[in-house]
């Protein structure tokens, strides 16, 4: 009996200790879990890098609802846009004139923003900050959140139209991965954005 | 009895042994995964200046293209690829350097890097590390960090 409950344990330990072999591609989480927070010098570049993924975001999202923007063209910085973002998040669309909040999954509202009928659309993103700071979180990603200001302005002809000053907060997920580019393994930092909610509508 | 206790004690022993010796190809297997990856100095060519200023001054000038004008960009990518294997070659950009290991943002193509330049109207970086094919004219991969 006692060999019995010898044997057992030993298959038990040896089936244990396994070691788990970090694959390409696989979630940092995993590989990364164990690891100390990177250190300041080094998480500023992650903060900055993570930034400009946002002034990013605005250009782009200055390019798509501009009409002087080519249907093909909008629709290929569209493709851009989105992959700045986390799969499933969602954005808040508000107006002065509702009180409503509505909310679009991102590609839904770029294609809305597009088909905006005004003759012409400006967009603007301004006082871009982090309120959040990027924080490591038990799986290893780091989170933070970042709030903007965005100035929208409708006209058609000359004359302004709608005109409306938004605060938003933008989710952003920074996560430590490994990827193969031709047979060579790269240590990057994956930036997502997440759902990007309005705080504030005024005139 | 002693000899039931003799024998737990063999197999006590060839048990922590074995575990031992497990343990001991874990670390080393962990070593093996752990060497400092992502692309070794020695596949690097140093990028030459003429090359690099040529580069360069394309990404300043997609940075400045006029955002109507899609055929002189598009004619100035191909241009722009002619340098590269395909426009498929990845385009890396160095963040910092951990202990001999180096950490990047998330790569891209060469291709979506001069779009990024065009959308963006902006050019960030200069160019630090190429590497060549084996006939040493076309770029396979090429590495960029912030001014």
């Amino acid at each position: 009996m006692t060999y019995k409950v010898l044997f057992c344990l030993y298959f038990i330990l040896v089936f244990f200790s396994t070691p788990d072999t970090p694959c390409i591609g696989q979630s940092s989480a995993d590989y990364f879990e164990e690891e100390e927070p990177i250190d300041p010098e080094q998480k500023l570049k992650v903060d900055s890098m993570a930034m400009e993924k946002i002034r990013d975001l605005s250009k782009y999202i200055a390019i798509i609802g501009s009409k002087n923007t080519p249907f093909s063209e909008a629709n290929r910085v569209v493709s851009r846009a989105l992959e700045l973002f986390a799969e499933g998040s969602v954005i808040g669309v508000s107006s002065l004139d509702k009180e409503e909040v509505k909310q679009y999954e991102i590609k839904k509202y770029f294609e809305r923003l597009m088909a905006l009928s005004y003759d012409q659309v400006k967009i603007q993103w301004f006082d871009i900050q982090y309120i959040s700071d990027l924080e490591m979180t038990p799986d290893g990603k780091y989170v933070g959140v970042v709030t903007i200001y965005q100035k929208f302005e409708g006209l058609q002809g000359d004359a302004l139209i709608y005109k409306d000053v938004t605060k938003k907060d933008i989710t952003i997920y920074v996560e430590r991965k490994i990827m193969q580019v031709e047979g060579t393994h790269v240590n990057f930092w994956d930036v997502l954005l997440g759902d990007i909610v309005v705080s504030e509508t005024v005139l | 009895m002693n000899l039931f206790k003799y024998r737990t004690g063999v197999y006590i022993l060839v048990l922590l042994l074995t575990f031992s010796c497990k343990t001991s190809q874990t670390a080393k297997s962990d070593e093996v995964d752990e060497e400092p990856q992502i692309i070794r100095s020695s596949d690097i060519i140093l990028v030459d200046k003429e090359l690099k200023d040529t580069l360069e001054g394309y990404f300043r000038l997609f940075s400045k293209m006029d955002l109507n004008d899609t055929g002189n960009r598009d004619a100035k990518m191909e241009e722009v690829f002619e340098y590269f294997s395909s426009p498929d070659t990845p385009v890396f950009f160095a963040l910092y350097n951990n202990k001999g290991e180096k950490y990047y943002d998330k790569p891209v193509t060469i291709s979506n890097y001069l779009y990024y330049l065009y959308d963006t109207r902006q050019a960030p970086h200069v160019i630090q590390a190429v590497k060549l094919d084996e006939s040493q004219k076309k770029i396979t991969q090429i590495e960029l960090a912030i001014k």
